[in-house]
């Protein structure tokens, strides 16, 4: 719901995500935030939200997966791992430049998708959560198979800094603005998804499968659609990873790391890009205040109580979680978009959410 | 015999002796790109710039002349308001020929007399469901030539020769058109401003509706004088809603549209009202009091639904914006009002569409004051405009006097069409007008055209008004529903009765005075609900109805209420004395319908000893009133009535 | 001159395991008529309509579309030719708007790739608002302006039904094929229904094929109807010749009686 005098005198204008004056005040001011931040933050937090920057477009492409599609994932780390070996491995062995890394990694991550994805032309739900958790088990064997020539084997490999026009990438804000832009770039390119015939079929798959074949949808295409799209995202976050932490191991990417992934889409919400935006900056803020506690009580209190403070921050981080999704069962964003409703009704009353 | 005299405006658009056709073609061609009209359709609002408007006009008069439409002859349109019935309208006028809208809710039998009386030679009709109604009585209309649809849903296997679809129509008029290039600027240019453009069907509470013609001149003179008085700027945002078949509209939404001139818009459908005009938010509307009704319902019946916390909020609201509209509000209301605005108010008016509105008008009479002050208390600034299909309009609210009661005061008139309007009100009440332009006599029907002017050429409105202490107009009755007192004096009963009930503490009124009695008095059902949670609040104690109803402090409550009202009336048609029911009136002892009607018959002999003493020489009386129940039991109610009298009122 | 039917069914079987659903059944429709068919629970009429959308494969018999042999195309591939198919219940995509849920209706007839859709380029925008006004059109048609922008799931029933007839419309459809569009709606939701179909014919002479329990609407409407009992047909014809063939009367309307 718009404020009253905001009307659309054709379908584009009605399309558009910035719709109002005060709508693109907004994106102005948090793009030029972001912007500014390297300038104002301390080079940890710098450090720490470029992290997020890439752990945000593999969110991004598992609410492709698993908002859009409804074909839940417990292996997207597996996939980013695929991404950060190749573009690592293209890097380091072939030298390439990251402009063909990052297309690499992102086909490689997609195209083995493919082999994890093809079971969902048959099975649904549980069955196929269970077949993408064995993606994330074949992953780190089959790095540590291959011939070490390749992957490094288990010992991994180190990554050169990206380069740009010669220009070696090595402060901490220059590895922010580059991850910035991919953030910026994969957002938008999830948005789109979302809201054209692919994004629809995506939609109708998931919400009710039988019918959508009877409309057209070749419902087996648009499952493995889905299941690629999310990997290309998680192949471009391995890669870009890859150049942030400046070394992969397996040790990386584990189940537990897609657990936080999946665990970021739903606290963020499922169904829309912007759910998995919102995910991953509150789970983030959360992991990062605590762990600052954490570090602060261990201070205080000597290292023996470190010990103990690290796993029960975790446990905190857990029930927070648990809270959040008690008052907000359909994530953060549901939430976000009650509150702009009922503003926008204010003061008659807003129902439902 | 009271005499005013209206102003002339001072806008600065002028008409300089241009009927609508030839404003419409300077327009178009000053601003080809300009938007016009704005319709939602398809889920999108689609413009009409004015050399659109411009090229669709040509096409619908080229397609009239194709089909033998001659200048003087009327053309029909029944529809909702579309873009559509505006081009055809400005196509009629362009050929010379005169429009005639018809509501489309219209019972057949009703259109059957509208068509036959005004001899259409054409019509124009919206889709299906208006040309069933046309089918059945087609054969009966033999002036009636053609018929155009314009949504051609349901109509593919309809197949008569004389009737058309849209693009059919069109087709007709294009090798004339290639032909003749400029007949259509020609004969737009040869139409005069005393040339009639619409012929208006009045209601018509007694008889046959009657076809009052309203010319250019009329048209465009009331249109300037909204207009000036409201300042509407170039291209203002209107929205189109109130039918074409009322006179309102061809002169709010008509004329003004190519006088001021407006964007007009128009909703998708009549069901999508409220939505649209929450999405539109336009500067300038005229609803009837009925649309003003429903939004205030509407709003309402949403804040029945939020919290208390909320809804006290809400009221503290209201009031906080009720009490800085009065004129004399200082510092500490306005800022109070300033606060309630920001939480409350400008959100409320945003919801309803009204947040960008700066000029609200409600026309025709009978706006309840309470809704009236309820929309000045949300910010909205509504007027109430008055007028007469036959004297165009006449008064508004415009000189920042904005009663509720009052219809305001006299519109400027347009210095190039006419002298200033000048109002007189009749011995018997009557508001007569003269100056401003007026309508061009009722269709075919001459004795009713001359009937309606007096000796000495002034239009008789037939209504009953009267000027209250600031000079305003205040709208009594009609004049055939006036009653008279045996001195001759005449005084409104409806008037007076539906004042009396606005007030809380009354729900019930009876006006008494006919020609045997020398003044106005008035029977008062005081609210018991409300007194006693009054009386409650001070500490007085009443243990029934009668005792409460006779306590001192709420009859001087109830005398100030009657005083209020009797300051909107003339000292003869004053109510000069009252007396409050000492019983509740009640469906149960037959007192009122179960629609809460009074059964005067009923009230009248019931209460007749208190009526006699209102005329007695007594303050008060002894009642003894029988009532007989629905049951068949007879019971018998003894109470002490006082009579009141108050100041200022002829006894 | 022969008329093509545009759609005809030549003896269809299908059985579940002992169970025929479908024995033997045939039928045809030609441009411009309303089929119905009727018959009680379990007298194979999903099966049929099952068979005719490409849900089912028929054990054997044929399915021809405008004389085109289509018993073996998977059901997407149908709908692309044009045979539009509605559910019995509720099939619409809850979680998308009226008008999502018609767009997602042109699936077939919209070309937009997954790389146009991550772009978004110009010809995918331009795609979008080409088929933003054509789904405009059946909202108009279907008349739910108002409620254009609500999402499915908060509606009531019968909108929702009329919601699923106007995505099947947006296929643009040679034939129709509605399975119980009426089922659970009041009377005027009903009429409304009626009106919908037979305004669609009228503009487009579009064959329907329609399964239908209300038999005063059935009667209404149809130009022809099927009545089946048990996986077979036990009568096929005008209403009238139907209303009063003995076999229907005992078949169906015994079944109908407890």
């Amino acid at each position: 719901m718009l404020p009253s005098g905001v009307f659309f005198r054709d379908f584009a204008a009605e399309a558009a995500y910035l719709r109002t004056g005060p709508q693109r005040l907004a994106l102005a001011l948090f793009v030029l935030a972001l912007v500014l931040l390297p300038a104002l933050a301390g080079a940890y937090l710098v450090g720490v939200i470029t992290l997020m920057f890439v752990t945000m477009i593999a969110v991004l492409g598992l609410q492709i997966t698993v908002g859009m599609a409804g074909m839940i994932n417990i292996g997207q780390s597996a996939f980013v791992g695929i991404g950060a070996f190749v573009s690592a491995s293209l890097a380091s062995k072939l030298g390439w430049p990251f402009w063909l890394t990052l297309p690499a990694a992102a086909l490689a991550a997609g195209v083995s998708s493919l082999l994890f994805g093809l079971p969902a032309l048959r099975i649904k739900g549980f069955y196929l959560a269970l077949t993408t958790v064995a993606a994330q088990i074949v992953f780190p064997i089959g790095i540590a198979r291959l011939p070490s020539a390749w992957f490094g084997g288990s010992s991994g490999l180190a990554v050169e800094p990206v380069s740009i026009f010669g220009h070696a990438l090595l402060k901490q804000h220059e590895l922010y603005y580059f991850n910035l832009a991919f953030v910026l770039l994969f957002a938008l390119l999830a948005f789109n998804l979302k809201r054209t015939r692919v994004g629809r079929a995506l939609i109708a798959v998931r919400d009710n499968d039988i019918a959508a074949s009877v409309l057209g949808v070749n419902i087996g295409y648009y499952k493995l659609v889905a299941f690629f799209v999310g990997a290309v995202f998680a192949g471009v976050a391995g890669a870009l990873l890859g150049y942030v932490v400046s070394y992969v191991t397996t040790d990386h990417f584990t189940l537990w790391l897609s657990i936080w992934y999946i665990s970021m889409l739903i606290v963020g919400g499922m169904g829309s890009p912007l759910g998995a935006i919102f995910g991953t900056v509150v789970i983030t803020a959360l992991q990062e205040s605590l762990h600052a506690l954490g570090n602060a009580a261990a201070a205080r209190f000597g290292s023996d109580f470190g010990a103990f403070i690290f796993p029960a921050t975790n446990s905190v981080l857990g029930v927070l979680i648990i809270a959040i999704l008690v008052f907000q069962p359909h994530g953060l964003l549901t939430g976000w978009n009650t509150l702009k409703a009922a503003y926008r009704i204010w003061p008659y009353r807003h129902h439902g959410g | 015999m009271k005499r005013l005299l209206g102003e002339l405006g001072t806008d600065a658009r002028t008409i300089d002796g241009r009927a609508l056709p030839a404003l419409l073609l300077e327009r178009a061609a000053r601003h080809p790109r300009q938007v016009f009209m704005r319709a939602k359709r398809h889920g999108v609002w689609r413009e009409h710039g004015w050399g659109e408007v411009l090229a669709h006009v040509r096409e619908f008069a080229a397609g009239m002349a194709a089909l033998g439409l001659r200048a003087g002859e009327r053309v029909a349109m029944i529809s909702e308001n579309i873009v559509e019935a505006f081009w055809a309208e400005y196509a009629t006028h362009c050929r010379g020929a005169s429009f005639v809208g018809i509501y489309p809710d219209i019972a057949t039998h009703e259109l059957l007399y509208l068509l036959e009386h005004s001899q259409a030679r054409l019509l124009f009709a919206e889709d299906q469901e208006q040309i069933d109604k046309v089918l059945a009585i087609h054969e009966r209309l033999p002036r009636l030539r053609w018929v155009v649809y314009v949504d051609p849903r349901g109509l593919w296997e309809y197949s008569r020769p004389w009737l058309l679809s849209l693009p059919e129509f069109v087709a007709r008029g294009r090798a004339d058109a290639a032909a003749a290039p400029d007949e259509f600027e020609r004969c737009a240019r040869a139409v005069r401003l005393d040339d009639v453009a619409v012929v208006s069907y009045t209601s018509g509470t007694t008889g046959r509706p009657k076809g009052a013609q309203m010319t250019h001149r009329q048209v465009l003179d009331s249109a300037y004088r909204v207009m000036a008085a409201f300042r509407l700027p170039p291209h203002a945002e209107y929205l189109s809603y109130i039918s074409l078949a009322w006179a309102a509209e061809q002169i709010t939404g008509v004329a003004l549209g190519v006088l001021a001139p407006l964007v007009v818009n128009f909703a998708e459908k009549p069901e999508t009202i409220k939505h649209d005009l929450r999405e539109l938010g336009p500067q300038f509307l005229l609803f009837a009091p009925r649309q003003w009704e429903m939004m205030s319902s509407d709003m309402q019946s949403h804040m029945l639904e939020v919290g208390a916390a909320r809804r006290a909020l809400y009221r503290w609201a209201l009031r906080a914006g009720a009490a800085a509209v009065e004129p004399d509000a200082g510092p500490v209301k306005k800022s109070l009002r300033a606060i309630a605005d920001r939480l409350v108010l400008r959100a409320l008016r945003d919801n309803l569409g009204l947040a960008r509105t700066r000029a609200a008008l409600s026309a025709g009479s009978g706006l309840s004051a309470e809704i009236f002050a309820l929309f000045r208390a949300l910010g909205v600034p509504l007027h109430n405009v008055y007028g007469s299909t036959e004297a165009g309009l006449l008064t508004a609210h415009w000189k920042g006097r904005f009663k509720a009661e009052t219809m305001g005061q006299i519109l400027p008139s347009c210095p190039s069409l006419n002298s200033p309007i000048e109002l007189t009100i009749s011995d018997s009440g009557e508001l007569l007008a003269r100056g401003g332009s007026v309508f061009a006599g009722y269709l075919g029907d001459a004795a009713a055209s001359a009937d309606i002017f007096d000796a000495e050429g002034r239009l008789r409105t037939g209504d009953a008004v009267h000027l209250d202490e600031a000079g305003d107009l205040v709208f009594l009755d009609r004049v055939k529903d006036l009653r008279r007192l045996a001195g001759g004096h005449v005084f409104p009963p409806q008037f007076i009765e539906n004042h009396l009930r606005a007030s809380p503490f009354i729900r019930d009124a009876i006006v008494i005075g006919d020609e045997t009695r020398e003044f106005v008095t008035a029977l008062i059902n005081v609210d018991g609900e409300i007194f006693r949670r009054w009386s409650e609040q001070r500490g007085l104690a009443a243990a029934t109805f009668t005792e409460m109803s006779q306590l001192d402090p709420i009859r001087r409550e109830v005398a100030a209420a009657v005083a209020s009202v009797n300051r909107l009336l003339d000292p003869a048609a004053r109510v000069a004395r009252f007396a409050n029911l000492p019983k509740d009136l009640d469906p149960d002892d037959s007192e009122l319908t179960r629609s809460r009607k009074l059964r005067r018959g009923v009230i009248d002999e019931r209460f007749a000893s208190i009526i006699e003493a209102l005329y007695g020489a007594s303050g008060e009386c002894q009642a003894r009133i029988r009532i007989q129940y629905q049951d068949g039991t007879e019971g018998s109610l003894a109470a002490r009535v006082f009579i009141n009298s108050l100041p200022g009122a002829h006894e | 001159m022969t008329v093509e039917p545009a759609l005809e069914a030549v003896d269809l079987k299908v059985s579940f395991g002992a169970i025929k659903a479908l024995d033997g059944v045939s039928l045809r429709v030609d441009a411009g008529q309303i089929l119905s068919v009727i018959g009680p629970n379990g007298a194979g009429k999903s099966s049929l309509l099952n068979c005719l959308s490409g849900v089912y494969r028929p054990h054997s018999g044929r399915v021809l579309f405008h004389g085109r042999d289509i018993t073996a195309l998977a059901p997407h591939r149908r709908a692309a030719l044009g045979v539009a198919r509605t559910f019995q219940g509720i099939q619409s995509y809850a979680s998308m708007t009226v008008r999502q849920n018609i767009l997602a209706g042109f699936h077939c007839r919209m070309k937009t790739g997954l790389l146009d859709a991550l772009l978004y380029w110009p010809r995918a925008q331009r795609e979008e608002r080409e088929f933003s006004a054509r789904a405009e059109e059946i909202i108009e048609f279907l008349e739910l302006e108002e409620l254009r922008h609500t999402l499915v799931g908060e509606l009531g029933y019968g909108l929702r039904k009329r919601v699923d007839l106007g995505r099947a419309l947006a296929l643009g459809p040679s034939v129709l094929v509605l399975d119980e569009p009426m089922a659970g709606m009041s009377v005027e939701e009903k009429a409304d229904l009626a009106r919908f179909v037979l305004d669609i014919r009228a503009a487009h002479n579009t064959p329907v094929i329609l399964v239908e329990h209300d038999m005063e609407v059935v009667m209404d409407i149809s130009d022809q109807v099927l009545v089946m009992e048990w996986g077979r047909a036990i009568a096929l014809g005008a209403p009238a010749e139907v209303r009063i063939d003995a076999r229907v009367i005992n078949a169906y309307l015994g079944a109908e009686e407890p």
